[in-house]
């Protein structure tokens, strides 16, 4: 199963194009965090992630 | 439990399977709101094999999220230290979008709503420098990747 990484907020997801804010998505990416708790979290604070979900951690 | 601001959330290493860091990740994440636990997020990186990273109020919250779930081999006791977790993260905001001769806008900060070109990106240092349109003197301003947003890209070729 292909993932890919939005190229803009990092979301991942089996789309060519992010269901959150319409940008390109790419295969090239790694690392993974999944946010359960956005206001909580210091790593989706930190990262600017403001909707749950599974992300990359970086994406080329 | 309250759920001020001031609330702490703490970061804990668990052993797995090494290969099976993202599969365990998942499966934990999966279960957060059926068992309603406080964990707030997990985070794989490549740098640490065998290891996953678990954000939560404390390490009993961990605990309650494990059973069945196969390829855990515990959690390492004791607590990391965000500064050991920040170097992994990189912000979604920043500027891996930014690039040499875009036009940017301040968003906070001492110059918020001022406009200025990009003439530098460190990458590295998730830093960029900028000449502010209006200033007199082109005097460069180092900043940070999320007080700015880009107004217009340099138009390629
Ligand atoms: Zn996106």
């Amino acid at each position: 199963m292909k993932v890919n990484a939005c190229k803009e907020c990092k979301r991942l997801t089996e789309l060519d194009v992010c269901e959150s804010c319409k940008a390109k998505t790419t295969p090239n990416w790694i690392g993974f965090v999944a946010i359960a708790d956005p206001e909580r979290s210091d790593v989706a604070q930190k990262m600017g992630i403001k909707l749950k979900g599974k992300y990359a951690l970086k994406v080329r | 439990m309250d759920s001020d601001e001031g609330q702490q959330s703490s970061f804990y290493a668990l052993r797995t399977t090494i290969g099976q860091e993202r599969n365990v990740a998942s499966m934990i994440y999966s279960r957060i709101s059926k068992l309603g636990v406080n964990i707030y997020s997990i985070l794989v990186t490549p740098e640490l094999r065998g290891y996953i990273v678990i954000e939560a109020l404390d390490h009993t919250e961990i605990e309650k999220s494990l059973p069945g779930i196969s390829h855990v081999r515990g959690i390492v006791e004791g607590e990391m230290a965000i500064d050991d977790i920040e170097k992994f993260l990189e912000p979604v905001s920043a500027v891996a979008k930014v690039n040499l001769g875009d036009v940017v806008e301040f968003t906070s900060g001492p110059f918020k709503g001022s406009r200025a070109r990009v003439t530098k990106v460190d990458e590295t240092k998730e830093e960029i420098t900028v000449v502010l349109f209006e200033a007199t003197v082109p005097i460069p301003v180092t900043v940070s990747g999320n007080d700015i947003r880009i107004v217009m890209k340099e138009e390629l070729g």
